[in-house]
This record gives structure tokens, C-alpha cells and sequence, in this order.
């Protein structure tokens, strides 16, 4: 009776598999429409032939989704960062332009020259700069509207708005270089109104940052409907936000693109006249298996109609000299829709769009926007991961960044950090590990392979430096952009990896999946997700968060010290019986000699994590001690020794600095090791956690420094080229 | 000339104490380099299991980024650099001095009637010719300094070119071009001051500018053939620390030490041998 049945659901799984891979999807959790866009813009050419100026006017439908009555609208005017040296983008940046400074014409503007309520009152005389982050003046990134009559409750307005902007040199993700220009953040986008409550906000008000050297974006989510008229040479070299709808020749030779993109909160768009176009279709029913789908409906208890992916209709605009690397463009973007789409959720949207920037016009790429993302390669490309790493990091910004729309300008842990995180899962599923060649020249003349784990990155570049600043930080708020970057990417990193193995990594997959889920759409803040983390797993992880997330405490662990004290026969003279016996020393039988051992474990930072140890004696067996449970300041660890399944409880309070492990008349301890299975990343200094009761490094040592006795020889003997 | 390759290489297996003497002296001068990162490794993998992850061919990686982290608190890669930088330069000059020194025993002895080592020959040719190569040296820093500017300048054009370019196909040929035209410069230069000290030991001479002239005329007068021994010789120098790099296994790698040396005994026998098929 089981052959037939399996038939049965292998036919019904082809059968879902089929209709999913068509498209014909049932509409999932869909974003409200908060912002409804229609731009017309025309890209025209500077007297030197560089596209750089937009002229533009966009209809903006704005549904107050609130409960409360409105009388003010904000938006961003984000390339007004570009403007002068004035503004608060350049003096927290520094203008660093690879030690070049802007060129006349070379800097970037936009002018809201029009705002009218559709039908009615013209507003543009109220419109008023605002500076609500910095007491800087001169910043125009944020514009204001009073309004005469205020917006109530659940009412729409409809603006009509003329723009006309410049782009600058391709800076800071935007901007033009020869002929390529890559268009985002370009257009009046207003920011996201936040009523009593909405990312835990005590009083309602707008949400609408300037534009900072470290800060990204954050808007909500609605439809974009956008025509875009380039010169003709531009045919056919475009690439945008959503899908091409229609396209048409005009009499002055210029020609007009339409792109329509629904549940997003952003639009960009790039042009390059030298742009090599190549469309694939990411066919789901090819890419994943039936193995794949069925071990993920497993591992996250899921039907399998939540599980399987759809098609992707992946389009990659490439620079001619990287004309040969467009397998590996396809072939990483493949792989990021793939994973990501099972571990987290199908990636909803039907196309997807990843741009090559020009040499010199690196500042343009390593850039996510709603379906399109930027990467960037080399002419030479010598590692093995490279495009890949970043066109999976891009790609992942589409969950976290794109679908969970956190926001980015406070709470940028919550779309880099989780985005390195899953980046470095989808790399390691995909690729295996990082191999670095060490090119000369930039030619990978010598393929010495330094194989690097994941983690090997993120605990370098994190650990060392002392926490100057709690990961949940505003981003314009840390000390310097190098401590924004430590904890908004590795740090966070590093946390996440040490929570999934911690929890493990099918309970941990549960966890992101349920937490992205029910935030597609939407915009959760920190305490969600670690409300979410409490719901998936129905444990308390407050300590971990508050430790890690909210502090700079270091976490170090480490053996001290291992004793072992010989158990002496009883000898001497004894009253025994009213007689005085004298008793002689009786030697133990090598090898079955007994020992009262102890093991001195110190926590070495201010931070506590429930760490599991292991000690290892010379019978032979181990003894494990796993943490059982934290309550009332005291973690409770269960002993078992692996010789004889005996078990016994020993606790060690929080507040307590070090702990003795006692293991009276035991065999002799040889070693001990904090964390075996190196669970806790966050663990300062790995190199403390063992100990060994005898060994030497000497082996080690002579080994690595006869190496180093080699390179320093060979490095000097080029020296004697001049003798 | 292939039997000046093969002279050049007989002459120093010949003398393979001399050989010898180079291997021990130039291990002799990184040891205070080796003997600190060996403490290190010592004390920070001590009694702990590292020392046996070390034992493994691969670097483990967590020992390696917490002795960054723990040894070297505020570490960073630009400042390393610049010290690494620094310190390889002081050791590559006192290194220089001591070949400097030496050059001229090798020479002594290569140039002699017998053409054997001993410990006469080499150490009074080493204190004879000394002072004569160091200004040779510096002389030929003038030269080099040259190459270099002429290097930068070129450099720089392409800089300028660089900036404005849209694609890196259009500037990487010219940047290479440039490393070569670099390479072959110092090859010149380093080619006529092997024969400027080569005709000093064998005239004797002590007018450096005048054996300086001389090996200018000799080289350009016989370029091909000088060209062609010493890109022979680059191309043995090469080889042989390509051999070396691509070597993952320790034990060989060490073993190939005494070959550097010999191969340093062996470009100065092989151009001796060479300057004599020239001149003779
Ligand atoms: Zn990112």
C-alpha cells in the first residue's frame, strides 16, 4: 500500500511544483499601499555629453494609514547631500573622494520647483528646509510642507510635484561617470509617518532623517509607475526597479521607458551606453530539487506550498572588459534567489536586476534598491568569491532591507548585520569556503590558498576593538564610521552566528524564517525581533540581547589553572585497638593512580554567556559540563562523565569572577576546554579556552618559525640583487 | 656561453663550503627576527590544544585572529604595513652590507688560479674589497634612483590617464608595460655593476667610477650576450624561488634554504665564468 501513495504525493508535488514555477502564486501578505508614485523623467546630457540632469514630475498619492490628524508633510531630498561642502553628508564624510575633491560640474543638486495639491493649492511658497538631526543650517536634504488644512485620519492626498536635479560624479552610490549613470535616491521621497506605538514610538511624528555619511534609508512601502526618456543612444542600455512595461521611439529622437514596480519603497535606475545586456530566467523547477524542498519543509515544519520558489527573470547589465564574467554574475544571483528564498521565504517579485559599474564609478556599486542591485567586479578577478560575495550580499539586502523594511538610519544592525549573517550562510552553502589567492600586481601569479572560515573576518576585525559603542546605535550616533561598521556588519554577525549555535541551526532557521515572515511588508524594530526570537523558541534570550546587542561588555572566558593533588594511601603510625600501628606507604599501580583534581575557570570580561566545558582525563574519559539553565543570578551546569553516564549539578553564579570544577579521587585531568564546540564567536580570545596539563607549544613553534626563517630569507635575499 | 652557464654552476658545487659559510651566516642574520616570533608561538600556544592545531599544515585561524587581537590591541592593517615596511628595509640594508661583504670573498675565490674555497681567500677578498663595492653600491643607487624616476614619471602619465578612464582594459596593458620597462631598467643597471665589481677584483682596481664607465661600455658593447647571461640568471633565480613558493611542504621548503645560497654562489660563479668566455 506505500508504493501507490508515494506515487500519489510524488504527482501531487509536480502538479504544486508546476503551478508555483507558472507564477500563479496566491497573493501573499501584499505591503499596504502607503505611497502611490507616477514620475515622468527626462535624462539630458550636459555640455560635455554626461547624463547627469533630470528633469522630472511625479504625482504622489499619500494615504495617511494613522490615527492621527496631520499638518505637515516631510520629504527626503537626498541629493542635496551632493550640494556643497556645507551640507551634513559632506562634513560628517569628510567629502573623501579617493583624496580627489568635486570638479566644477561635478556636484549634485535637486530643486523641488513645483508642489501643488492636485486640483487645488499651490504649496511650494511653504516649502521650508528642516535640520532634524544636526543644528546644521545649510542642510537641504529635508524638506517641509505645512499644510493649510490638516490630513485626517485614513485620507488621501495627491500632490503634483516638478523636480529638476543633477546627479553628481558617482560619490556615494549615486551619480553619473562617462556615460553610465546610475540613478538612485533621485527623486522628492517622502518619509514614513509614525503614529503612537509604530516602532515603539512614544509620541507620533514623522520619521524623516537627513541624509548622514553612514546612514542609509528607510520608507514605505506602495507602487511605482515611472517613465523615463534618455537620449537615444541609451536604447536598450537601461536597466530599473520592477518590470519593463513598454517602451517607444518619440520624433526628437529620444526614447521613453516605462517601469512598473508594485510593493516597494524605492526606485532606482542606471543607463550606460556601453552597458552588455543579458537576460536569464531563474527557472524555480530547475534550481531547486525535490530533495531541497522536501528537507526544507522538514527543517522548518512547513507545507511544502510555503516552501517552493517562483521564477526570476534575472537581467545583468555588465561592462564590455567583464563581458566573460557573466556566468558567474548569473550563476551568484541564482544562488542568492535560491537560498535565500528557502531559508527565509520565495523572493516575491519577478525580476531582478544587477548592474556592473564602470571603472572609477566603483562608488556606484555595492548598492541595494527594490529588485535592482549594484556590484562590481574586476578586470582580473582573483578571488574565489568575489563578485559572488558582494552580488549575494546585495541580494540579500532584498530581505533585509527590501521586504523586512527595517530602518536604516537607526537601527542598521538590523538590515547589514542580519544581511552579513545570511550573506556568509548562502556563500558557505554555495561556494564552500573563501579561498584568497595572494596576487601580484593583480595578476594571481601565486595561488597560495589562505582558507578562511566565515567567521575568520568578522572575529578580526571585531573582536580587537573594544566596544565603544552598543551595536543598537543611530547610525550618525557611533563614535566614528570604523565603529559603525564594526558593529552594524561583523558584530552583528558574530551574534547571530553565536545565537544559531547556540540554539542550533534547524531552531535558528525557524527563527528567521518566523521573524521575516511576519515582518514582510512592514517595518519591525530590534524589540520584535527579539520578541520574535522569544515566540519561536518560547525561551527568555533578554540576557543575551541586552549583553550583546545593548552593550560593549566583553565576553572572555578561560582556564586557569588544572591540579591534580595524588591520593595518598593512608601512612604513619595509627592508634589502633589501644596498640600503635605504623603503616607503610603503599605505592599505587602505575597507571591506576588516584588524584583529587580541580580545574579553575575564570570569566575574564564583564560579560556572561551559560558556556559548556569539557575535561578530559587520562583514563581516557571526559567529563562534559553543559549549562542546564540560568535563574536567579546562578547558571546550572549537569555534569556527566562519558566513561559511566554518572551525573551530578554544580552551579556557578553570575556575578562570580571564577569557578572551581572539583573531581575528587578522579583519574589524572590531562586538559580542559571552554566552549568545545565553539559555539560562543563572541568569546574575546579563543586562545585561553584550553589548557593542557603538560604540553608544549615547542613543535608548533619550531614548526611556524622555520617557516617564517624561510620567508624572511627569501624576502631579503631580493635584497641582494644590489650587492 | 652555455659553457659559462655550466662553468658558473660547476664552480660553485665545487665549493660547497662556501655554500656553507652563506647558508649559516644568512640564517645566522634573521635569527633575532625568528627567535621572538618563535616565543611567541611558544608562550601563546603553550599548554593550551592550539599547539597541535598548529602542528597541521593549515594556519588555525582562530589562534591567528586572537593573537592579532590579544598581542597587538588597537592593531591596524595600514600601521602594520608601514612597520613591516620599515623593518624589512633596515634588515634588507644590514643584509645588503653583510652580501656586499661577502661578494667580494666570492669573487676572491672565483677569480683565483684554483678556484677553490678557503678561508684565506675568502675572508681577505671580503675585507679587500669591501669599501670598493659599498661605493659601487652607491653609485649604482644613483642609477637605479633614475630607473625609478623614470618609472614614476610614467607613472604618473598613466595616473592622469587612470583617473579619467571609464574601463580598466584601457590603462592595465600601460601599467604593466611600465613595470616592465621598470624591471628591464634595474636589470641593466644590475647587470653592470656585477661586472664593475667583477673587473675590480680582477684588475684590482680601486677607481670605482672608472670600473663603473668600463662595465657600462662592456655591457652596452656585448648587450645581447650580456643581456641574454643575465636574464639566464634571473630566469635561474626565478625558477628556483618559484620552485620554493609553490612548495607546500615544509620539510622541502626548508630544505630548499641551502639552495638559495648555493644559487647566489652560483649567479657570481656563473658570471665570472661568463665575463672570462667574453674576454678571453
Ligand atoms: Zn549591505
Amino acid at each position: 500500500m506505500k508504493k501507490p501513495l508515494i506515487f500519489l504525493s510524488l504527482l501531487m508535488l509536480i502538479g504544486l511544483i508546476g503551478s508555483y514555477s507558472t507564477g500563479k502564486v496566491t497573493a501573499e501578505n501584499e505591503s499596504k499601499n502607503v505611497v502611490d508614485y507616477k514620475i515622468d523623467v527626462q535624462l539630458k546630457l550636459d555640455d560635455k555629453q554626461h547624463p547627469n540632469m533630470l528633469q522630472a514630475t511625479e504625482q504622489l498619492v499619500w494615504l495617511n494609514d494613522s490615527s492621527d490628524t496631520i499638518n505637515d508633510l516631510q520629504f527626503h531630498l537626498y541629493l542635496n547631500a551632493f550640494k556643497n561642502e556645507k551640507s551634513t553628508f559632506f562634513k560628517e564624510s569628510g567629502g573623501q573622494l579617493r583624496g580627489d575633491r568635486f570638479e566644477p560640474g561635478q556636484w549634485g543638486w535637486i530643486d523641488v520647483t513645483e508642489i501643488k495639491i492636485a486640483g487645488g493649492e499651490d504649496l511650494t511658497p511653504r516649502k521650508e528646509f528642516i535640520h532634524p538631526d544636526d543644528d546644521n543650517a545649510d542642510d537641504q536634504t529635508v524638506m517641509r510642507i505645512p499644510l493649510s488644512k490638516p490630513l485626517k485620519p485614513g485620507e488621501k492626498i495627491t500632490l503634483d510635484i516638478k523636480f529638476n536635479a543633477k546627479l553628481p560624479r558617482v560619490f556615494a552610490r549615486t551619480g553619473y561617470w562617462g556615460g553610465f549613470a546610475m540613478v538612485g535616491q533621485w527623486f522628492p521621497k517622502i518619509g514614513v509617518w509614525e503614529t503612537k506605538g509604530e516602532r515603539r514610538r512614544e509620541v507620533p511624528g514623522w520619521n524623516c532623517h537627513q541624509f548622514h555619511a553612514n546612514s542609509e534609508f528607510y520608507a514605505d512601502f506602495g507602487s511605482f509607475d515611472v517613465r523615463i526618456t534618455v537620449p537615444a543612444i541609451y536604447k536598450e542600455k537601461i536597466g530599473a526597479t520592477g518590470k519593463w512595461a513598454s517602451n517607444q521611439d518619440n520624433p526628437d529622437g529620444t526614447v521613453t521607458y516605462n517601469f512598473k514596480q508594485e510593493n516597494v519603497h524605492d526606485f532606482a535606475w542606471t543607463i550606460d551606453n556601453d552597458y552588455v545586456v543579458t537576460t536569464r530566467r531563474f527557472k524555480a523547477a530547475d534550481q531547486v530539487t525535490r530533495d531541497e524542498l522536501d528537507r526544507w519543509t522538514e527543517k522548518l515544519n512547513l507545507p511544502l506550498e510555503q516552501i517552493v520558489l517562483t521564477d526570476v527573470e534575472v537581467t545583468v547589465l555588465l561592462q564590455p572588459e567583464h563581458r566573460d564574467q557573466v556566468d558567474r554574475h548569473f550563476a551568484a544571483a541564482f544562488n542568492a534567489i535560491k537560498h535565500f528564498g528557502l531559508w527565509y521565504g520565495r523572493y516575491p517579485y519577478q525580476t531582478l536586476t544587477v548592474v556592473d559599474p564602470p571603472y572609477n564609478g566603483g562608488g556606484a556599486g555595492g548598492m541595494e534598491y527594490p529588485t535592482l542591485i549594484t556590484a562590481g567586479t574586476t578586470w582580473w578577478p582573483t578571488r574565489a568569491q568575489s563578485p559572488e560575495g558582494v552580488i549575494v550580499h546585495e541580494f540579500g539586502h532584498q530581505f533585509w532591507y527590501g521586504l523586512v523594511a527595517t530602518n536604516e538610519f537607526e537601527e542598521s544592525w538590523m538590515d547589514e548585520g542580519f544581511n552579513t549573517y545570511s550573506t556568509a550562510k548562502v556563500l558557505s552553502t554555495a561556494y564552500g569556503r573563501e579561498i584568497l589567492p595572494i596576487p601580484i600586481f593583480g595578476v594571481p601569479l601565486f595561488n597560495f590558498p589562505l582558507e578562511l572560515e566565515p567567521s575568520f573576518m568578522d572575529r578580526l576585525m571585531t573582536l580587537q576593538g573594544k566596544f565603544d559603542d552598543p551595536i543598537l546605535t543611530p547610525t550618525w550616533k557611533y563614535i566614528n564610521s570604523r565603529s559603525y561598521a564594526l558593529n552594524s556588519y561583523s558584530r552583528t554577525g558574530l551574534v547571530l552566528n553565536t545565537l544559531e549555535r547556540f540554539l542550533g541551526e534547524d531552531r535558528m532557521a525557524k527563527v528567521m524564517r518566523a521573524y521575516h515572515q511576519k515582518w514582510r511588508y512592514r517595518h519591525p524594530t530590534s524589540q520584535d525581533f527579539f520578541d520574535s526570537v522569544k515566540e519561536t523558541t518560547g525561551e527568555d534570550f533578554t540576557w543575551f540581547f541586552d549583553q550583546f546587542v545593548k552593550g560593549t561588555n566583553t565576553l572572555d572566558y578561560e582556564i586557569v589553572e588544572i591540579s591534580n593533588i595524588p591520593v595518598k594511601e593512608r601512612a604513619g603510625v595509627f592508634d589502633e585497638q589501644g596498640k600503635k600501628v605504623e603503616v607503610e606507604e603503599k605505592k599505587a599501580e602505575k597507571g591506576s593512580e588516584k588524584f583529587d583534581s580541580e580545574v579553575t575557570v575564570r570569566r575574564a570580561g564583564e560579560a556572561w554567556f551559560p558556556v559548556e566545558m569539557a575535561f578530559n582525563f587520562k583514563d581516557g574519559s571526559t567529563v562534559t559540563a553543559i549549562p542546564k539553565g540560568v535563574h536567579d543570578g546562578v547558571i546550572d551546569y549537569n555534569l556527566t562523565a562519558g566513561k559511566d553516564g554518572r551525573q551530578w549539578t554544580d552551579s556557578w553564579a553570575i556575578k562570580d569572577r571564577w569557578k572551581k570544577f572539583k573531581f575528587p579521587n578522579s583519574a589524572e585531568m590531562i586538559s580542559a576546554q571552554i566552549d568545545p564546540a565553539q559555539k560562543v564567536l563572541l568569546d574575546a580570545n579563543l586562545t585561553n579556552n584550553t589548557r593542557q596539563e603538560s604540553a608544549t607549544g615547542i613543535g608548533a613553534a619550531s614548526r611556524w618559525s622555520s617557516g617564517a626563517l624561510f620567508w624572511i630569507q627569501s624576502i631579503l635575499q631580493a635584497f641582494t640583487l644590489l650587492s | 656561453m652555455f659553457t659559462a652557464f655550466f662553468k658558473g654552476i660547476l664552480l660553485a658545487t665545487k665549493n660547497w663550503k662556501l655554500v656553507l659559510l652563506l647558508l649559516v651566516a644568512s640564517i645566522l642574520f634573521s635569527i633575532p627576527v625568528v627567535i621572538p616570533i618563535f616565543l611567541l608561538i611558544v608562550t601563546t600556544t603553550a599548554s593550551t590544544s592550539a599547539s597541535g592545531q598548529m602542528m597541521a599544515d593549515n594556519l588555525y585561524a582562530p589562534w591567528a585572529a586572537d593573537i592579532v587581537n590579544q598581542q597587538f590591541p588597537g592593531f591596524s592593517l595600514e600601521s602594520f604595513g608601514l612597520q613591516l615596511g620599515v623593518g624589512i628595509l633596515i634588515m634588507g640594508i644590514g643584509y645588503l652590507l653583510l652580501n656586499i661583504f661577502f661578494a667580494g670573498g666570492i669573487l676572491e675565490v672565483f677569480a683565483s688560479e684554483d678556484q677553490r674555497f678557503s678561508m684565506r681567500k675568502f675572508w681577505s677578498g671580503s675585507g679587500a674589497h669591501f669599501w670598493r663595492f659599498t661605493r659601487l653600491t652607491l653609485i649604482s643607487l644613483v642609477f637605479y634612483g633614475v630607473a625609478i624616476i623614470i618609472f614614476l614619471l610614467v607613472r604618473s602619465l598613466i595616473g592622469r590617464v587612470e583617473s579619467r578612464a571609464e574601463a580598466f582594459e584601457s590603462v592595465v596593458y600601460k601599467t604593466w608595460f611600465n613595470l616592465f620597462l621598470l624591471m628591464l631598467m634595474i636589470a641593466f643597471v644590475n647587470m653592470i655593476f656585477d661586472y664593475a665589481r667583477i673587473s675590480t677584483v680582477l684588475n684590482d682596481s680601486r677607481k670605482m667610477i672608472r670600473e663603473t664607465w668600463r662595465a657600462i661600455v662592456f655591457s652596452i658593447k656585448n648587450f645581447l650576450g650580456a643581456c641574454c647571461i643575465s636574464g639566464f640568471s634571473a630566469g635561474a633565480d626565478c625558477s628556483h624561488s618559484q620552485d620554493v613558493e609553490q612548495t607546500q611542504f615544509l620539510c622541502l621548503r626548508d630544505a630548499l634554504l641551502p639552495g638559495q645560497d648555493a644559487a647566489k654562489g652560483g649567479r657570481a660563479g656563473f658570471q665570472v665564468a661568463s665575463q672570462h668566455c667574453f674576454i678571453r
